[in-house]
C-alpha cells in the first residue's frame, strides 16, 4: 500500500515539475513573477481537447502544436507588452500578468463556456500491474513525457550556444551584453520558451484531469510551491520540487487526510519562504 | 500634503451627502453604495499597508476573512452581540498579521507576496477543516438583521476612519519613515529608523481594518463560505483598485474603488461576459500608461503646465 | 490656495459625481395594474454551475412556455401572461444576493425562483425573506438551509438528507446483498448534505460505511482517496457530487482499477455531458430522480409524467434530471397557489403574504412529482427514484412499480467493459 502511494505520488510529481519549470525559467532570467502562466497551462490544455475533439488527434501527438501556438504566444506577449515593463519595480509585473491572465482566461470563458471537459481517448483509464502495483498507462506517459521536457530543457540551457546565452544573462546582464547577447531578444526567447513548456504541461495535464477556462489558478499556486521549494530559477530544483509536492500530496491524503493536505502544503511553502528563501539546495534566486 | 479649505469643504458636503442619502434612496442602492463603501475600505486597508510600505500583501483577503468568520463564529456559537465581536475580531486580525508579519516582513518584494498569498490560502483551508466551529464546507449562517441603513453607515464610518488614518499617514512622521522603507528600504535603516517596528505597525492597521470590514460584512450578508470569503479574487480586485487609483496616496484608493465597482455595476449585469476582460484591459492600461493611477494622472498635469 | 489644484480636485470629484449619478437610469412609476406576472431569476450562466445553470433554466422556460401557450395563468377569468427575468450570479453567492436586491426592488418582480446551488440560495433567500417574496427553487437543498425558520423559500427538491434513501431501498433488496458502503464527498453544502444521507441510510438499512472521507472542493486529483477507498474494498461508491465530481471519480476510478459493484452519485450523470465526455465509462451509474417515464402523475399543464418527459426531450433534446423536474413542479406550484388566493399582478406585499400562505398550505399532484411542503419549506410529496445510465441513456431501475429496465448489479469490472 505505501508503495502504491508512494509511486502515484512520484507520478504525479513528476508532472506537476513539467507544469512548474516554465514559471522557473522565467523568473530566473526575466525576474517577473509570470501570472499567465496558469493561462499557458490551460491553453495548452484545452489546444490538446479541441485536436482530440474535433480532429481524433491523439492527445501525445498534439503536444508539438501546445509547444508551437505557446511559443508564438509567448514571444508575442513578452516583446510587445512585457518587455515594457521589464525595468519597472515587480509591482508592475505582477500586476501586467494579472491583467493579462483575466483577459486571456475571460476571452476563455466566453468562447468555450465554463463546461470542465475531459481529455477521455479509448485507452484512457488503462492499466496494468506489476506485483501489488496498479500503474495508470496514461499517468506513466505523462509523467515520462514531462521528465523527458523538462531534461530537453536542461540540456538546451546546458549545451546550445543560444541556452548558454540565456543563462549568461540571468547571471549578469551587463557582462552578457559586453559579450555580444541581445537582452531584449533573450527575454523574448526565454518567455516563449517558457510558455511553450508550460503548454506541453497543459497538454500532460488535461489527459488525467478536467479541462475548464479557470484551471490555470490552482496550478499555479502549486507552481509557486515548487519553485521556491526548488530554488527559483533553478531548473533541476524545479524537478526535486514537483516530486515532492506529488510525494507530500499523495502521503498525506492518504495518512492524514486531504484537506490538511492543502495546510500542510501552505504551511510548508511559508516555512520554506522564511528559512530558507532560496529553497532546499540552496541555489534559488533571493532579491 | 496638507488639505486646503477648499477641498476640506467639499469632503464635508460630500460626507453630508452621503450621511443623509440614506433616507432617500432605495433598496437596491442602498446596497450597491454599501458595497462601493465596502471596496473603498478594503482597498484603502490595503493602500495603508501596500502604498505607503511598498509590501504587496497578495494575501490580504485573509484579514477580512478572519475579521468575517471570528464575527460569525463569536455572535453564533458564543451569542456575543454584534459590536464586541467585530472589534474582537479585528483587533484579532491586527495581532495576527504583526504575528505573521514579523517573520515575513524579512522578505523582499515577491516572496512576501507570495508568502502572504500562502497565509491567506492556509487561513481558508483551516476554516474549511474545523467545521465543527466555522461550518466548514456548510457555510456559517449568522443571525439576521435586516437594518440595511446599519450597515450603510457601518461601512460608511469605517471608510471615513481608514481615511483619517491615511490622512494621518500621510502626514505624520510615521508616516513619512513607512515611505522612506517604500522608496529604499536600506538606505532608510541606516538612518536610524527601525523599519520592522515600522512596517509591523502598518501592517497591522491595515489588518485591523480589514478585520472590520469583514466583520461587518459577515453580519450584513449573513452567510459565510469559506471558498467565497477568502477568495484571493478579493485580495486581487483590492489591488487594482487600489493601483488604478493611485497607491500611496489619499485619494487612490477612494477613486480607484469608486471607478472601478461603478464600472462593474453598469457592465456586469448587461456583459455578463466581457465585464472581466474590461478590467484586465484596465489593469494592463494602468500598468503600461498610467503607472501612478487616476490620481497620478490628474498630477501630472498639474506639473506639466 | 492654489487655484490650479482647486480645479483639478475639482474635476476628479465631479468625475466621480458624475459616475454615480450616470447611473440614475429612467426611475420607473409604480404600476396599479398589470397584464402579466413578472418571474425573477438570478441563475448561474457562467461560473462553476454553468452547465447546471443553464439546465434549471430551461426548466423555468419549459414550464411558463406551456402556460404563456394556454395565454398565461387565469385568474379570475382572466388569463396573465407569465414573463421571467434572468441575471447570471456566475455561480458567486454575493452576486446571487445583489442580483436579488435588484430583482425585487427594481425590476418590481412578483416571485422569484431560485438559483442553482445551495451555495447560492442560501444568502440569497436572506433578501427575499426580509422583502416577503417568496422563493421557489429547485437546486438548494442542504438540511442547513431549512433549518433557519425562514417562511418565504420553498423547494420542491426533497432535503438533500433524504435522497440517500431510495439508493439503499433498492440495494438492499440485491442478492447477494451489498455489505459495506463507501461515502465521499467535496467540502460543500450539498454535497455534504448528501453524504450525510449516505451515512445514516446506509446504516438505516442495514450497510456498514467502511470509509467516510470529505476534500476540499479545489482538488481535482482525486487518486489518493480513491486508493484508500480501493484498499477497504467496499461493495458500494457513494459520492456527493455533480457533474465534473462524478466524471472525475469515473475516470480515476478507470485508472486504478477500483471496482466497488455500484456507483451511486447524488447529481449529474443524467447531463448529457457525463455521457458524452466519459463515453463508455459512463455506465451503470446511480442517480436519484423524482419521476419515471412509468409513474402515475399527471395533470392538465404537462399531461402524463411520461408526456412530460418526451416533450421535454424534444424541446432540449436531454432527459430531465432531478432538479429539472421539481423546477418544473416548482413553476405549477407557484401557478397553482396564485390561481387559489385569486391574485392579480403586480402583486403586492398582502398579495405575496397570501401567496406564500397558499403555497404552505399546497398540496397538488403535478406530472413532475406532487408538490406538498412542509413546514421548513421543503418537498415531501414526491416520491424518488433511482436511475441507472444504460448504454448512454438514464433508465429507472426502483421503485417496482416504475421500472424501465432491469438493475444491473454487479456493475461489470472496468476490464471487463
Amino acid at each position: 500500500m505505501l508503495l502504491q502511494v508512494l509511486l502515484n505520488g512520484v507520478l504525479i510529481g513528476g508532472i506537476y515539475a513539467a507544469c512548474a519549470v516554465g514559471f522557473s525559467l522565467i523568473f530566473g532570467v526575466l525576474r517577473i513573477i509570470n501570472i499567465v502562466h496558469g493561462e499557458f497551462l490551460m491553453l495548452g490544455a484545452f489546444i490538446t481537447y479541441w485536436l482530440f475533439k474535433l480532429h481524433g488527434i491523439d492527445p501525445f501527438l498534439s503536444i508539438p502544436f501546445s509547444f508551437a501556438i505557446l511559443w508564438i504566444l509567448g514571444y508575442l506577449l513578452q516583446k510587445y507588452v512585457i518587455n515594457r515593463i521589464i525595468e519597472a519595480p515587480e509591482i508592475m509585473s505582477l500586476l501586467l500578468t494579472f491583467g493579462l491572465s483575466l483577459i486571456i482566461a475571460n476571452l476563455a470563458l466566453i468562447a468555450w463556456k465554463g463546461d470542465y471537459r475531459l481529455v477521455n481517448p479509448e485507452y484512457a483509464g488503462a492499466n496494468f500491474r506489476l506485483a501489488s502495483l496498479t500503474i495508470p498507462y496514461t499517468r506513466l506517459a505523462t509523467s515520462v513525457f514531462a521528465l523527458a521536457a523538462m531534461a530537453g530543457l536542461y540540456l538546451f540551457l546546458k549545451q546550445t550556444d543560444l541556452g548558454r546565452a540565456i543563462k549568461a544573462t540571468s547571471q549578469n546582464k551587463d557582462g552578457a551584453r559586453l559579450q555580444g547577447v541581445h537582452p531584449a531578444t533573450i527575454y523574448s526567447v526565454t518567455f516563449a520558451l517558457g510558455a511553450a513548456v508550460t503548454g506541453i504541461a497543459g497538454s500532460l495535464l488535461s489527459m488525467s484531469f478536467s479541462v475548464f477556462p479557470s484551471m490555470g489558478g490552482d496550478y499555479l499556486l502549486f507552481s509557486f510551491f515548487i519553485v521556491v521549494v526548488g530554488g527559483m530559477g533553478h531548473i533541476p530544483g524545479a524537478l526535486t520540487g514537483g516530486l515532492i509536492l506529488g510525494i507530500l500530496q499523495s502521503l498525506s491524503t492518504n495518512f492524514v487526510g486531504a484537506g490538511m493536505t492543502y495546510i500542510l502544503i501552505f504551511v510548508l511553502l511559508y516555512i520554506v519562504l522564511i528559512f530558507r528563501p532560496a529553497g532546499i539546495f540552496g541555489k534559488g534566486l533571493v532579491e | 500634503m496638507k488639505i486646503s479649505s477648499a477641498k476640506l469643504w467639499i469632503a464635508l458636503v460630500l460626507i453630508a451627502l452621503a450621511a443623509v442619502a440614506p433616507l432617500g434612496i432605495s433598496g437596491y442602492w442602498l446596497r450597491l453604495f454599501t458595497f462601493i463603501f465596502m471596496w473603498i475600505g478594503l482597498a484603502g486597508s490595503l493602500n495603508l499597508l501596500t502604498g505607503y510600505t511598498g509590501y504587496l500583501d497578495f494575501g490580504h483577503v485573509a484579514f477580512f476573512g478572519i475579521g468575517a468568520y471570528t464575527t460569525g463564529v463569536l455572535m453564533v456559537k458564543l451569542g456575543m452581540p454584534f459590536f464586541p465581536a467585530m472589534l474582537i475580531s479585528a483587533v484579532l486580525a491586527g495581532f495576527l498579521a504583526v504575528v505573521v508579519g514579523i517573520p515575513t516582513m524579512r522578505l523582499r518584494g515577491a516572496y512576501f507576496a507570495i508568502a502572504m498569498l500562502a497565509f491567506a490560502e492556509a487561513m481558508k483551508q483551516v476554516v474549511l477543516e474545523f467545521d465543527g466551529i466555522t461550518g466548514g464546507g456548510n457555510g456559517l449562517s449568522l443571525p439576521i438583521y435586516t437594518n440595511y441603513q446599519f450597515f450603510y453607515y457601518a461601512m460608511l464610518g469605517t471608510v471615513l476612519l481608514i481615511i483619517g488614518t491615511t490622512y494621518w499617514f500621510e502626514n505624520s512622521k510615521f508616516g513619512k519613515g513607512l515611505m522612506a522603507i517604500r522608496e529604499a528600504e536600506l538606505a532608510a535603516e541606516v538612518t536610524g529608523i527601525n523599519t520592522l517596528y515600522c512596517k509591523l505597525i502598518a501592517f497591522g492597521i491595515s489588518a485591523f481594518f480589514a478585520g472590520i470590514i469583514g466583520g461587518i460584512y459577515a453580519y450584513w450578508m449573513t452567510f459565510l463560505y469559506p471558498g467565497d470569503t477568502f477568495s484571493v479574487l478579493i485580495t486581487m480586485r483590492m489591488i487594482i483598485m487600489a493601483f488604478l487609483g493611485g497607491a500611496g496616496t489619499l485619494l487612490g484608493p477612494i477613486i480607484g474603488a469608486a471607478f472601478l465597482a461603478t464600472i462593474e455595476e453598469i457592465l456586469w449585469a448587461e456583459f455578463k461576459y466581457t465585464y472581466l476582460i474590461i478590467v484586465g484591459f484596465i489593469v494592463v492600461f494602468v500598468v503600461l500608461i498610467l503607472p501612478r493611477g487616476l490620481v497620478g494622472l490628474f498630477r501630472q498635469r498639474i506639473l506639466a503646465r | 490656495m492654489n487655484r490650479r489644484k482647486l480645479l483639478t480636485t475639482g474635476k476628479g470629484l465631479v468625475l466621480i459625481l458624475s459616475i454615480f449619478f450616470f447611473l440614475f437610469a429612467s426611475y420607473l412609476p409604480a404600476e396599479a395594474q398589470r397584464e402579466k406576472f413578472i418571474f425573477g431569476s438570478a441563475i448561474a450562466h457562467t461560473g462553476k454551475f454553468a452547465r447546471e445553470g443553464t439546465n434549471l433554466k430551461r426548466a423555468y422556460d419549459f414550464w411558463a412556455g406551456l402556460v404563456n401557450a394556454q395565454g398565461g395563468i387565469e385568474v379570475k377569468g382572466k388569463k396573465y401572461p407569465v414573463e421571467i427575468i434572468y441575471y447570471d450570479d456566475k455561480s458567486d453567492p454575493a452576486t446571487a444576493t445583489k442580483l436579488m436586491e435588484k430583482l425585487i426592488s427594481e425590476d418590481k418582480a412578483d416571485l422569484i425562483f431560485g438559483p442553482f446551488s445551495s451555495d447560492c440560495v442560501g444568502p440569497s433567500s436572506t433578501i427575499t425573506e426580509k422583502y416577503k417574496v417568496p422563493m421557489i427553487e429547485a437546486a438548494g437543498n442542504a438540511g442547513t438551509l431549512f433549518t433557519r425558520g425562514f417562511k418565504y423559500l420553498f423547494c420542491t427538491l426533497r432535503s438533500a438528507d433524504d435522497l440517500a434513501d431510495p439508493y439503499m431501498r433498492l440495494l438492499s433488496r440485491q442478492s447477494p446483498k451489498p455489505k459495506t458502503v463507501a461515502v465521499i464527498a467535496p467540502k460543500a453544502p450539498f454535497y455534504l448534505s448528501s453524504a450525510k444521507g449516505f451515512k445514516n441510510y446506509a446504516a438505516k438499512y442495514g450497510f456498514e460505511v467502511v470509509h467516510d472521507e470529505t476534500y476540499p472542493v479545489e482538488m481535482e486529483d482525486i487518486t489518493p482517496i480513491l486508493q484508500k477507498v480501493k484498499a477497504k474494498n467496499p461493495d458500494v461508491l457513494c459520492v456527493g457530487s455533480h457533474t465534473v465530481v462524478a466524471m472525475m471519480v469515473m475516470k480515476q476510478s478507470k485508472e486504478i482499477d477500483f471496482n466497488p459493484k455500484a456507483y451511486c452519485f447524488s447529481f449529474g450523470t443524467v447531463t448529457p455531458e457525463f455521457a458524452k465526455e466519459l463515453g463508455k465509462d459512463a455506465e451503470y451509474v446511480l442517480e436519484y430522480s423524482y419521476i419515471s417515464p412509468k409513474a402515475p402523475f399527471k395533470d392538465p399543464l404537462l399531461g402524463t409524467a411520461s408526456q412530460f418527459i418526451e416533450d421535454f426531450k424534444k424541446k432540449y433534446g436531454i432527459y430531465p434530471d432531478g432538479t429539472q423536474v421539481c423546477g418544473v413542479a416548482g413553476g405549477i406550484a407557484f401557478q397553482m397557489a396564485i390561481q387559489k388566493a385569486g391574485l392579480t399582478p403586480p402583486l403586492t406585499e398582502e398579495k405575496r403574504v397570501r401567496a406564500r400562505e397558499e403555497l404552505s398550505k399546497l398540496d397538488i399532484i403535478t406530472a413532475a412529482g406532487p408538490v406538498k411542503f412542509d413546514s421548513t419549506g421543503l418537498n415531501v410529496g414526491n416520491p424518488l427514484s433511482v436511475f441507472q445510465i444504460q448504454k448512454g441513456k438514464p433508465v429507472c431501475v426502483d421503485p417496482v412499480d416504475w421500472v424501465e429496465a432491469n438493475f444491473i448489479y454487479p456493475v461489470p469490472k472496468w476490464k471487463d467493459r
